[in-house]
């Protein structure tokens, strides 16, 4: 499959362009965490515990620290206000030095301009703009922040056609962002 | 009352003289802890900055640039340590150890 650049028609102030690379599952690139990953993602846990975050319920039972799930609700004052969303992490071994693998899961996808409807989420600081200075609690501030500052419910231009394309690990898309709000 | 001292035991503290800045920024723990690739925390691992002025532990920062990054992880300037000429420290970007030093007997 040839890398792709498709960009939003939408004529707002940027566009929304990616390129897609042949799927690979993201089992593949997960492998055992490091110790350095491990410390880190107990120390994501005990911030956001500390200081939560309100429209946001992190579920830590889960016996492994590589995955969790995160219940959003949309909101408040916000077009998403009172809808329920699913969100989860996957850590990679080098976490946080790589990016978490973060999506939506189906059906609790918000509709929203930059998130597509497998749950694939176009936000610079899940790709190239990752910083290990972020952490689980600004990453679900960043959504939150999407959702609070959308004025429409639309799936994405292209999401027909991502649909038919897409890898199942978000982070094997190279998402290009030009929109201030991406 | 005559006492004998038979024996002197120093004992020497010391902390890395970071201001109010306490943790690391990609590995979060404090800087008075060893990064999680060293069981002691020492000059073996020394505070590093940048000229942007955050603060990392050298270990935790020489991984993110191995990477083949080059910006600051917080603020995403050009990753450049400060030169010697600023006097900030003889040890180009890195923070000396400040000791206090007190005597039990």
């Amino acid at each position: 499959m040839h890398p792709k650049r498709r960009t939003r028609p939408d004529g707002q102030s940027g566009a929304d362009v990616r390129k897609s690379t042949p799927s690979q599952s993201p089992e593949k690139r997960v492998s055992a965490l490091t110790v350095q990953a491990r410390q880190r993602i107990m120390r994501d846990i005990q911030d956001i515990r500390k200081n939560p975050l309100q429209s946001c319920l992190p579920d830590f039972s889960a016996d492994s620290l590589e995955q969790f799930t995160v219940y959003l609700e949309g909101p408040k004052d916000s077009i998403y206000e009172e809808e329920k969303f699913t969100l989860r992490f996957h850590f990679l071994e080098c976490y946080p030095l790589d990016a978490p693998i973060v999506q939506f899961i189906p059906p609790m996808v918000p509709k929203h301009e930059h998130i597509y409807s497998n749950g694939h989420i176009c936000l610079s600081i899940l790709g190239d703009e990752w910083s290990p200075a972020l952490g689980i609690r600004s990453v679900v501030m960043s959504i939150l922040s999407m959702l609070s500052s959308s004025k429409e419910k639309k799936t994405p231009p292209d999401d027909d056609e991502y649909m038919l394309e897409a890898p199942s690990n978000p982070q094997e898309t190279q998402w290009d962002y030009h929109d201030a709000e991406c | 009352m005559k006492i004998k001292v038979t024996r002197i035991v120093g004992v020497a503290n010391w902390y890395w003289d970071v201001g109010d800045v306490d943790s690391c920024g990609i590995c979060s723990g404090q800087f008075e802890r060893a990064c999680p690739q060293c069981t002691l925390p020492g000059t073996g691992c020394p505070i590093t900055w940048g000229e942007c002025g955050h603060l990392f532990h050298a270990h935790c920062i020489e991984r993110w640039l191995s990477d083949g990054k080059t910006t600051c992880p917080f603020c995403r300037q050009d990753w450049k340590v400060p030169n010697e000429d600023n006097g900030k420290s003889d040890t180009v970007g890195m923070i000396s150890p400040t000791e206090e030093k007190t005597l039990q007997t």
